[in-house]
């Protein structure tokens, strides 16, 4: 009996199928575009988390590396705060770390023997000027801004009243405004350019005092500067100070206290035409560069003329970019009622924003911007179409009515012959989609110059689907569809891998341009798999762009 | 208009394994029917049945990774699986299950004698009679029976899936039989006394 109840529901109900409602459907794959979505978002939350870590990471591992590089020995005091420690003692203005004063008289008392001051730059900017008539020489100042922040105790003395034996020199650092300072490597000695008005447009490059008795340049009583830039060594009165007030500090420090240090072997002179003072720097530049390189130091010794001595920075940006790529539909799914170009053809333009962080020889680079991407195939469908040639009757019944022989009844109907006809039509599809585009890159600099530097970058980029329009062949039905009636043709993401070169050339000390080649392959589909068949794209572009640094 | 190829069912799977949104609703078309009769064998109603069929099918998707292509076993197979636990889930969620463990009823000696060998029930009770009557089973009953009848698993199996004993598992099952069977009447059918008739 039991077996027998089971048996029925098991016979009836066992296999039975009800079709759902189709709001079951519609609300399924709502929760599953959502699931996808929120994965989506999990995804990218979870790599900038990971970019994030990573340059914090970096950036600290740098810092690190830079603090043990740059340490400095233990026997003074400046060194183990690490911080610019100014000798002003015996009168002499040897400081190329110039307090602006905004106080009018310039009646300001500069810190005398071991004040340590603690420096942070804003911002800076190099500029060759001349001193006025009287001092035909040439200056070479930073329209720097630095904050400072005095930290050790001071011995006071008038600055401007100070007397140094060598008289024909002049301090250019005349007035101050609270926020001078000097160069942000502080923690490093570094030697400076001294302007030596009597040496007339002459650049000299000098060492410490104590370590380069060569020195032709050596002021007596004190502790002379590695180099000087501008010149700062010599006595300097209030009056001359007023005369050259336009001009403002060197962006460089003095070093004091680095007698046991030898940076420099000799010193270095270079002839500047002042009518031309802005080229012949670049010059000087270069050459002090490769002087400074090849000078054996125990402390390593950064480039005193570098523009950013900060290698630190995040900068923003705007960036534009031309791409051309192809990739190849499936030939196996061709067959003869449709041909089409094997090749799509695809040209991209891209504008957009990105923001970068430089840790040293390497560069983080994220953005995002708008790219439309036009691709253009032709296909070739073959149409059947049924043409009207004629008509007949057609006889399909004979019935005879029993009883009565004469009376037949006939059944007939008139038929249309129709003939098949093929038609070839071959259309030019286009189509345009819009993308949100995330790029991010790694890159690394393999050469860096004061100007230019150039090196290889690597990355990923990640598309959203924003719009589509046009048109393109839907493998499987045959025909060619809309995107816009139908918008799961073409995929919601595309992922591509980037690699290329980058190129970064200065404009001003701020500003850069910034050109890069490189190939980019998708590394998912563009279109759905399951009715549009292809192979991933890939091609080159090339992006351009402009940098602000921060 | 011209057609060219269809997707390899393989394929298809493939495709649903890597999450392919669209892969998933053809794969949903194509056994959504055969699934919500499995609900509908479990739930109350028919909006219950609906409300674990969508569910099912989320669990579905999200264990899409689960389910090996390359082990022979069929996709409705795996996705039954996953929508007979996730119908039980939300028997326990949304009714109250009442396991009752009493001692196994004596069978009613009429209804052992009462022959349904003449029953022509496939003739007279339509499926959906017989589905509503499932539907009307105690929520207890119901799943039991289901699970006893239709999924083959025996009382042991019962008793370690829903955590009751297996006594308790066979006394549920009399009971669901002896109300199924009170509901299908008999009824003599023109030229034979045994057949009965149904509603």
């Amino acid at each position: 009996m039991n077996e027998k109840i089971d048996n029925i529901f098991r016979d009836n109900l066992g296999n039975v199928q009800v079709p759902p409602a189709p709001y079951v459907k519609t609300g399924l794959v709502k929760e599953v575009s959502s699931i996808i979505y929120r994965k989506t978002l999990f995804s990218i939350a979870i790599i900038t988390t990971s970019v994030s870590v990573l340059v914090i990471t970096s950036s600290l591992v740098f810092q690190n590396v830079k603090k043990t590089s740059n340490e400095l020995p233990k026997d003074s005091e400046a060194y183990n705060t690490g911080l610019l420690s100014l000798d002003n003692s015996s009168g002499q203005a040897t400081s190329a770390s110039n307090a602006i004063n905004t106080i009018d008289d310039c009646d300001l008392e500069i810190i005398e023997d071991y004040t340590i001051q603690e420096l942070e730059p804003n911002s800076s900017e190099l500029l060759a000027q001349k001193t006025p008539a009287d001092n035909e020489g040439l200056a070479l100042n930073s329209l720097s801004s630095y904050s400072k922040k005095v930290t050790s105790e001071v011995r006071n003395s008038d600055i401007f009243s100070s007397k140094s034996t060598d008289n024909q020199t002049r301090r250019n650092d005349d007035y101050i405004n609270n926020k001078i300072t000097t160069d942000q490597l502080i923690e490093t000695p570094k030697p400076q350019v001294h302007f030596d008005s009597n040496s007339k447009n002459e650049i000299i490059l000098r060492e410490n005092a104590d370590t380069n008795n060569g020195s032709s340049r050596k002021s007596t009583g004190a502790k002379q500067p590695m180099a000087k830039y501008p010149h700062s060594t010599a006595q300097t009165t209030l009056n001359s100070l007023e005369e050259v007030s336009g001009l403002t500090h060197s962006k460089f420090s003095i070093e004091e206290d680095l007698a046991h240090e030898s940076l420099l072997p000799s010193d270095f002179r270079k002839t500047i035409d002042a009518s031309n003072e802005l080229i012949e720097l670049d010059k000087v530049y270069s050459e002090l560069d490769s002087e400074l390189e090849n000078t054996p130091t125990d402390i390593h010794n950064s480039n005193p003329f570098e523009i950013r001595p900060n290698k630190r920075f995040w900068s923003i940006g705007i960036a534009s970019g031309y791409g051309d790529y192809s990739n190849s539909l499936n030939s196996s799914l061709q067959n003869a009622d449709v041909q089409r170009a094997t090749t799509i053809n695809s040209k991209s333009n891209y504008l957009g924003l990105f923001t970068s962080r430089e840790l040293g020889r390497f560069k983080f680079s994220l953005g995002t911007g708008i790219e439309r991407m036009s691709q253009n195939y032709s296909v070739s469908t073959i149409s059947r179409t049924e043409e009207e040639i004629g008509s007949y009757v057609d006889l399909y019944e004979v019935v005879i009515i029993d009883g009565n022989p004469t009376e037949v009844y006939m059944g007939q109907e008139y038929v249309t012959s129709l003939v098949e006809k093929e038609e070839e039509i071959t259309s030019g599809l286009t189509n345009q989609i819009d993308y949100l585009q995330i790029p991010f890159s790694v890159g690394y600099d393999l050469f860096r110059g004061s100007r230019f530097d150039a090196g290889f970058s690597a990355g990923v980029i990640y598309n959203h689907k924003l719009n589509s329009t046009g048109h393109v062949l839907n493998e499987v039905t045959g025909v060619i569809s809309s995107l816009e009636l139908d918008k799961s043709l073409v995929n919601k993401s595309l992922w591509h891998y980037q690699m290329g070169i980058t190129i970064n050339r200065s404009i001003t000390e701020r500003i850069s341009v910034r050109v890069n080649p490189r190939l980019r392959i998708a590394s998912s589909k563009q279109f759905d798999e399951l009715r549009i068949q292809s192979t991933n794209y890939s091609g080159l572009d090339i992006n351009f762009g402009l940098q602000i640094k921060l | 208009m011209l057609f060219i190829t269809k997707m390899n069912p393989n394929q298809l799977l493939h495709k649903f394994v890597r999450g392919n949104n669209i892969a998933f609703q053809k794969l949903y078309d194509q056994y959504s029917s055969a699934l919500m009769g499995v609900c509908l064998r479990f739930s109350r109603d028919r909006a219950d049945a609906e409300d674990m069929l969508q569910e099912g099918f989320i669990k579905i998707y999200k264990a899409r990774k689960t389910f090996d292509i390359e082990s022979g076993f069929s996709f409705y197979t795996w996705a039954k699986r996953i929508m007979i636990n996730n119908a039980i889930n939300y028997c326990k969620k949304n009714y109250r299950y009442i396991f009752s463990d009493h001692e196994l009823e004596i069978v009613d000696p009429d209804s052992e004698n009462r022959s349904i060998e003449g029953y022509k029930s496939e003739l007279a009770i339509t499926e959906a009679k017989l589905l509503k009557m499932v539907q009307e089973l105690p929520d207890g009953y119901r799943t039991i029976f289901n699970l006893y009848v239709f999924e083959n698993l025996t009382h042991l199996e019962i008793s370690e899936y829903l955590g009751i004993s297996p006594n308790t598992s066979k006394s549920q099952l009399s009971r669901a039989r002896k109300i199924l069977q009170n509901k299908i009447e008999p009824i003599p059918v023109p030229n034979t006394n045994e057949q009965i008739k149904v509603f």
